[in-house]
């Protein structure tokens, strides 16, 4: 009798359990299937797409729109083109200089004995203490004054500027964690700082690196406020989702707007699945006694 | 293959502690040599300093002849076994062992070459593709050795290696890095808090003490010979009994409780050196308290009596703490000899053997 209470008990917890993540995962999975449905729906208007996609009836004429639409003429490749390589160049310059300089500074801050190291490592703390929307007017007319408007490059420097501190912060905390030893038996065998750093800690610390390298590509990738203001002429993914969700702005086209949007979401799921591999735990473990 | 020179060899650290004070030592080629302390001795400062880890405050290290007071850690070609292994956790063990050799752009199958005879002295042919982490505790420490041999390297530094193994194979692993030097024949400093080790190992032993050098010696030396009472109680298990006592002009050692007639040979090496009517520490190893009979007739009035405290039996022979009359004395007897706690036992330092040490300077006498 007391077999089946328990029995029926654990029934019912497994019940609730999985109600609650099913409906989770529906909260979850409508606005996106709504989104793919919508983007490869052949109809016009966005009250007539189904919220599962109909198989039967799909059609590539939002993405082909997407792809040629243009909002003014002259320009060598469509607006959305465009605003995708541009953003892409963005993320990616930012990636690859913030992992560069995050962990050569991590590096640093963690392996040599420098004057003021505490300071430093406080101020760049309280740095991040501050909203970067403060900093916005002064880099405004900084870039007005330098004639950097519309310049991706030096977007990409803001980001990277912005991404160091932090990410510096996690790599040292990170890095700190291999032990020291390993550095001194890599000198003893005969390597140079420069190779201690690339042969040792980079590797074991490849899935922290694999973090970083996400979150700076993401930053880039979704922000709206900074490239509007920096990039008016320019635009950026997100500065052409919202126009084309702006009534006011362009003749309202949500079609194009949910076509837009998947494909967005494809180099972030690209770089997330690559960098999966590295975001695994437990490699610095066995070198030394546990 | 080197030799190894250090002239006044001292070590500040920032925070101004001195961990190593006027070292001055020559390491002679070939030689295995075992730095042996307490913790906190200056030990692995002395060999940090060697490899080039820690900087030296003042004094001159040669290493063969090149000073290499200057030399960064890569450039002085010496091989290290650290106490945790430090082995690198990415790479599997034939990488862990051609590192060195691959950083010095060593062609491939010289690396092969040296990393698969290493691999062969020290039996790990069938882990080459494992890595650290997939390995036992005894199989790192031979990475860690066979990192070091590959290298050929002038002089091996050993920073106790043997510590964090099991006791069993701490003794297994000890014959096994004593047999390796006998092959390879590297200069080797071998760090070590445990004296058995260093009794076991050493061509020489250096006994260190708060960053200074108390003595210099063969193990033989160290253990029969010991320049003071520190070196006397370090070396030696169980420890060395130590007794006061007064030296008098007839020739007796006098406590407040007995009184020991000393051989003349004894007494005369006291006297001669002016320690008549003064006190001394006697110095008797447990092994020279003898409880049976043929000891007693040689010098039957130097004959003890008293309580034992405790008896552990320790397999080939049996420990005895006895106390004499407030003070424990242990003695080394028999594992036959059937004692037990509270018995009354005779016994009989054999003063032969005995160490008699100055009670203010705590240096060696006799």
């Amino acid at each position: 009798m007391l077999m089946f209470w328990v029995r029926l008990k654990r029934a019912l917890f497994a019940l609730f359990a999985y109600t609650w993540l099913i409906m989770t995962v529906i909260i979850a999975l409508v606005p996106i299937s709504y989104m793919v449905s919508a983007a490869f729906s052949p109809v016009r208007r966005l009250r007539d797409v189904p919220v599962i996609p109909r198989i039967t009836e799909w059609s590539l004429v939002n993405f082909r729109e997407v792809f040629t639409y243009r909002s003014t003429g002259g320009q060598l490749l469509p607006d959305y083109v465009q605003s995708f390589l541009v953003t892409g160049l963005v993320a990616t310059v930012t990636t690859i200089l913030v992992v560069i300089f995050s962990s050569l500074v991590g590096f640093a801050f963690t392996r040599y004995r420098i004057k003021g190291k505490k300071p430093a490592l406080l101020f760049m703390l309280g740095l991040q203490m501050f909203p970067g929307f403060m900093g916005m007017i002064a880099i405004f007319l900084i870039f007005r004054v330098f004639g950097w408007l519309n310049n991706p490059f030096m977007l990409a420097l803001i980001y990277v500027g912005g991404a160091i501190p932090f990410n510096t912060f996690i790599v040292r905390g990170f890095m700190r964690n291999v032990p020291k030893s390993l550095d001194e038996a890599a000198a003893i065998d005969g390597a140079t700082n420069l190779q201690i750093m690339r042969k040792i800690i980079v590797p074991l610390a490849k899935p922290i690196m694999g973090f970083i390298a996400i979150n700076a590509f993401m930053g880039p990738w979704m922000d709206y406020i900074l490239p509007s203001i920096v990039m008016p002429r320019n635009e950026t993914v997100a500065m052409w989702l919202f126009r084309m969700n702006d009534p006011a702005t362009t003749p309202h086209e949500p079609m194009l707007f949910m076509a837009g949007a998947m494909f967005i979401s494809v180099p972030i799921i690209i770089v997330q699945i690559k960098m999966q591999k590295y975001v695994t735990y437990g490699l610095v473990s066995g070198g030394e006694k546990g | 293959m080197a030799e190894l020179t250090f002239k006044n060899v001292r070590k500040v650290f920032e925070n101004s502690v001195e961990a190593v004070n006027d070292f001055s030592l020559n390491v002679e080629d070939k030689e295995f040599l075992v730095i042996v302390g307490p913790s906190g001795c200056g030990k692995s400062t002395t060999l940090r300093m060697v490899a080039g880890l820690e900087d030296i405050t003042s004094g001159e290290l040669y290493i063969g002849d090149t000073y290499a007071n200057p030399l960064p850690a890569k450039d002085r070609d010496i091989a290290m076994v650290f106490q945790n292994y430090a082995l690198y956790p990415h790479m599997n063990v034939y990488e862990n062992m051609g590192f060195g050799l691959r950083l010095r752009k060593f062609p491939k199958h010289e690396i092969e070459r040296r990393v698969n005879d290493a691999a062969r002295i020290l039996g790990l042919e069938n882990l080459l593709d494992r890595r650290p982490k997939a390995l036992s505790g005894g199989q790192r420490q031979r990475v860690a050795l066979g990192r070091a041999i590959v290298r050929n390297a002038k002089v091996f530094l050993m920073d106790e290696p043997l510590s964090n193994l099991d006791a069993k194979l701490r003794v297994q692993m000890r014959g096994e890095i004593v047999k390796l030097h006998h092959r390879i024949e590297t200069t080797t400093i071998y760090v070590t808090h445990d004296q058995t080790e260093a009794m076991t190992m050493a061509d020489r032993i250096v006994v260190m003490r708060d960053g200074f050098i108390q003595q210099v010696g063969t193990p033989f030396e160290i253990f029969n010979r010991p320049a003071n009472l520190f070196v006397a109680g370090f070396i030696g298990t169980p420890t060395m009994n130590f007794l006061d006592g007064e030296i008098t002009s007839q020739g007796t050692f006098k406590t407040d409780d007995f009184e020991l007639v000393l051989p003349d040979e004894v007494f005369g090496t006291l006297k001669d050196q002016g320690y008549t009517g003064r006190t001394v520490t006697l110095g008797i190893r447990p092994q020279d308290v003898y409880d049976d009979r043929d000891m007693f007739d040689a010098t039957p009035e130097n004959i003890l009596e008293y309580n034992v405290e405790i008896a552990e039996l320790m397999g080939s022979e049996t420990n005895i703490t006895i106390d004499v009359a407030g003070r424990e004395v242990t003695a080394r007897v028999d594992a036959r000899t059937d004692v037990g706690i509270g018995d009354r036992i005779k016994f009989i330092f054999d003063l032969e053997n005995a160490h008699f040490f100055d009670k203010e300077n705590e240096q060696r006498i006799n």
